[in-house]
């Protein structure tokens, strides 16, 4: 099987996560598990920084859009960090670069929702 | 039984020595880091002939990442794919076989899956076979006629974004639903490593 690793960290009010590994078919499901559960008890602003993901399926890639759109419906956002060239790619390929605010540090984005 | 390490031979394959033995050394290593089931490592086979690399394996979707990897492997080392073109072939491989193991082999125990990877004249094909139902699903062929006419990912539909991948990765797609469903795939390569 595949390895995610996930990491979320609390910094005010915005969720910070870092994923490191494959988002792919087999990994997927467990990321929505987590990142649902966390939007469910009420996190809306998110950050995931992206710099350590070496592979990006479009399983993993809806996991991202599904809950981006969740996010911003409800006024809250998902933002992006250190996205690598081969996960911008697969992005552009499917014209979803559009949906994110990306950034080249995590502080910086979390500061950007204050 | 089977051994973990020593994987069988489709009838066709031509041995070549030098090449067979970087494959099983490759394919060993990929044994260790992926915790593949006893099922899976019987099913496993491989023939590597004249302009063909192929294998067959009955996949669950944890095994997906082990012939994600092996199928990169084949195209970089047998078929001299670039990494760039390689790196985007193995997205459409996952989305076809994730799509087959999840949709068309839902009820069924027996989930085979055969993969034939071609490479001539700079022209790239990738077959699939299998023996589910997805080829008599019409949600699924619905969804692939929808991409074709919008020429947009449907985001709202579930497996919509990995069918439109596949699309844009690829120049041409067939798929010839039967008892045995085809899916055919080709890319003109520009380059070569």
């Amino acid at each position: 099987m595949s390895t995610l690793d996930i990491q979320m960290e609390e910094h005010g009010d915005v969720l910070s996560i870092a994923l490191a590994g494959s988002l792919d078919t087999d990994t997927a499901d467990s990321f929505d598990e987590a990142l649902t559960a966390r939007l469910e008890a009420g996190w809306h602003k998110v950050v995931v920084d992206v710099e350590q993901l070496e592979y990006i399926s479009s399983a993993g890639i809806g996991v991202l859009v599904g809950s981006v759109n969740q996010l911003q419906e409800s006024n809250g956002d998902m933002y992006l960090v250190k996205v690598p060239p081969k996960i911008e790619q697969v992005l552009d390929m499917l014209c979803l670069m559009e949906l994110f605010s990306v950034f080249d540090d995590r502080n910086s984005a979390i500061a950007a929702y204050q | 039984m089977q051994e973990a390490n020593s994987p069988r031979q489709m009838e066709g394959h031509q041995a070549d020595p030098d090449r067979d033995g970087r494959f099983l050394e490759f394919y060993q290593q990929q044994t260790q880091r992926y915790d593949l089931s006893e099922g899976f490592l019987r099913s496993f086979a491989y023939r590597f002939a004249q302009g063909e690399s192929c294998f067959e394996a009955a996949p669950e979707i944890a095994e997906i990442p082990f012939l994600r990897g092996l199928t990169f492997w084949i195209l970089r080392e047998n078929l001299n794919v670039s990494e760039d073109i390689a790196s985007n072939l193995i997205l459409a491989f996952e989305e076809v076989v994730a799509n087959v193991v999840r949709h068309s082999y839902e009820a069924s125990d027996t989930k085979w899956l055969e993969t034939r990877l071609y490479c001539e004249d700079a022209l790239f094909k990738m077959e699939l076979l299998d023996r589910g139902e997805g080829g008599r699903d019409p949600e699924l062929l619905e969804l692939l006629d929808s991409i074709t006419k919008t020429g947009r990912p449907p985001l709202q539909r579930r497996g919509g974004l990995g069918l439109y991948l596949m699309k844009r990765i690829m120049d041409e797609m067939t798929y010839e639903p039967g008892e045995t469903n085809t899916l055919r795939m080709t890319k003109q390569l520009g380059e070569t490593k």
